[in-house]
């Protein structure tokens, strides 16, 4: 894709293409905002998902202001935008803002640029998520500029973020008994719990990967991800991936990764096997994931997103309170209608 | 019954992602098209984009209605908008004023305006496609609304060809002003300036 392929023209606020080149230099340039803002965390999506990616940029001026990743897939004449992560607890935080003092119009403007790109004829489906923990003014205006152009499409997903700040006996506390009850279960079960970094991530990953399978299938329901989404986070330095392993009897019956962005610590993704279940591995792993998070001077823990009732249940025993992230979302009905199946196709093959 | 079912069908696959909600619009509430950039009719989209036209952006409602609110004030009873484009701050004025005219340079946007302002059953509006440049502002004194329409020498050549029009009773309204030290080498001065909103008002 060239550098700067014209998308929308104005006479104020002009959108085009960036090459991911271009994005870095764009990037180093503004504060760091984070994992989901690198451009190794884009290349990871977009080599293991199979989707294209893009840089939308709007300029004033000439002066590039406001930055958009995005994951792109073509079919036929049609487009749908989005992060392929979506629906697995998995955010995606929309637009950078890469200056400070913009005008109110100038945010007005800019919102309205990408929502004329949104809703273009060939844009089947799109799905943006912001960054609800960017609380700049102008972001919160650029948030409301987009209320106010799609007041319709905009969904809240829940998750829940636990303040580790306190420490570990602070955390411990405001688990609930049940929670505690089952982390000394596990413990007494002989559960034994092993952490990975750097490179003995990748010798590993074939366990982590197995337990995820398994509790995927328990629920009928195939991996969101390939294993190759998991071997590329581990090569991801900026990530600073952990992988925790419940080993029970020489088995592996639970598993986590973790990922840290920022003051924030990410539980990423992770299951149990039901011998895991069994012996409550999960709530040590958890436990422990908390304690190792704490360690590296998280100040919060993202347990991820709620939405399955068993699981919302035991993340709530954790002491989490619930945040909203804000996402714009819209289907055609005939993706509604077919995409479900297309998905099923593709992973059964 | 089973041909409309199919056009139906054609229809929902090519249906935008409309978008602009009742209450929450202007457009959407009085069925015109001026908030959008593009064109939503297709053919028209296309014919403009081989003339190279489609330089358009219209100035939300929201600051409209703090336009509205400045003007509450003033006497004036004609507007002229510099660059009214699809008609958008013309039809959300019209109640204002009792004579207001748009002047556009495009001929396309100029004929939405027009298409626009039947919709809306309007008879105070008048639509004139020439370039500012060569504008003439009406004898009596008026407020003058501009937003970002042109740079630096249309701007100049607009004031140069008005200025013994001007006096001291017209006002202009200058939204995103990036060519506003053309009015301070004119002898303009400034009544009010919003930087957060970049609304400038200007007087002899």
């Amino acid at each position: 894709m060239s550098d700067s392929k014209l998308l929308v023209r104005s006479p104020v606020v002009k959108l085009t293409t960036l090459s991911p080149e271009s994005y870095g230099e764009v990037v180093r340039a503004a504060v760091d905002r984070g994992l989901y803002f690198d451009p190794s965390w884009h290349a990871n999506v977009s080599a293991t998902t199979g989707y294209t990616l893009s840089y939308l940029v709007a300029s004033v001026s000439g002066l590039k202001v406001c930055v958009l990743p995005i994951f792109r897939r073509r079919i036929l004449c049609f487009e749908m935008l989005g992060s392929p992560l979506a629906g697995s607890h998995t955010e995606y935080i929309g637009p950078l803002l890469l200056v400070d003092g913009l005008s109110d119009l100038e945010i007005s403007l800019i919102a309205q640029v990408f929502f004329e790109y949104f809703t273009r004829w060939s844009i089947i489906y799109f799905n943006i998520t912001f960054n609800n923990f960017d609380q700049t003014i102008q972001y919160l205006k650029l948030m409301a500029e987009f209320d106010r152009l799609m007041p319709s499409m905009k969904l809240h997903s829940r998750s829940g973020l636990i303040d580790v700040g306190g420490g570990l006996e602070s955390v411990h506390q405001r688990f609930e008994g049940r929670l505690r009850t089952d982390i000394r279960k596990a413990a007494k079960s002989g559960v034994s719990i092993e952490i990975y970094r750097g490179e003995d991530i990748g010798k590993n990953i074939e366990s982590f990967y197995e337990v995820i399978n398994s509790a995927f299938l328990r629920r009928n329901l195939m991996p969101r991800h390939p294993k190759s989404f998991f071997e590329g986070i581990s090569r991801l330095e900026k990530a600073s991936p952990k992988f925790f392993l419940a080993v029970a009897e020489e088995c592996v019956v639970a598993s986590a990764l973790t990922i840290e962005d920022g003051t924030r610590t990410i539980y990423f993704a992770g299951g149990a096997t039901p011998a895991g279940l069994k012996c409550s591995a999960s709530s040590l792993i958890q436990f422990k994931a908390i304690a190792s998070a704490i360690e590296s001077g998280a100040l919060f823990y993202d347990i991820g997103g709620f939405g399955d009732e068993g699981i919302d249940k035991f993340k709530r025993s954790l002491g989490s309170t619930e945040y909203f992230r804000t996402s714009y979302l819209y289907e055609h009905s005939v993706v509604r209608k077919l995409l479900p199946t297309y998905l099923k196709i593709r992973r059964l093959r | 019954m089973l041909a409309k079912k199919i056009i139906f069908r054609i229809r929902e696959v090519f249906r935008t992602p409309y978008v602009y909600d009742s209450g929450t619009s202007f457009d959407a509430d009085h069925g015109i098209d001026t908030e959008r950039i593009n064109d939503r009719n297709i053919v028209r989209r296309v014919y403009r984009r081989l003339r190279g036209f489609s330089n358009y952006q219209a100035l939300p409602v929201q600051y409209l209605s703090q336009i509205r609110k400045i003007l509450l004030t003033s006497e004036l009873k004609t507007l002229v908008d510099i660059g009214s484009g699809k008609g958008c701050v013309l039809f959300y004025l019209r109640d204002m004023f009792d004579y207001l005219i748009g002047v556009e340079y495009f001929q396309d946007l100029h004929e939405l305006a027009i298409f626009n302002a039947k919709v809306l059953n309007t008879t105070n509006i008048e639509f004139v496609n020439i370039d500012a440049s060569c504008y003439r502002l009406p004898s009596n004194p008026c407020v003058v609304f501009i937003f970002n329409p042109f740079g630096e020498k249309v701007m100049t050549d607009f004031l140069t060809a008005n200025l013994d029009l001007v006096t001291k009773d017209y006002l202009f309204i200058y939204v995103n002003p990036v060519a506003l030290h053309v009015f301070e080498e004119f002898g303009f001065r400034s009544c009010a300036t919003d930087l957060q909103n970049l609304i400038t008002l200007r007087k002899l």
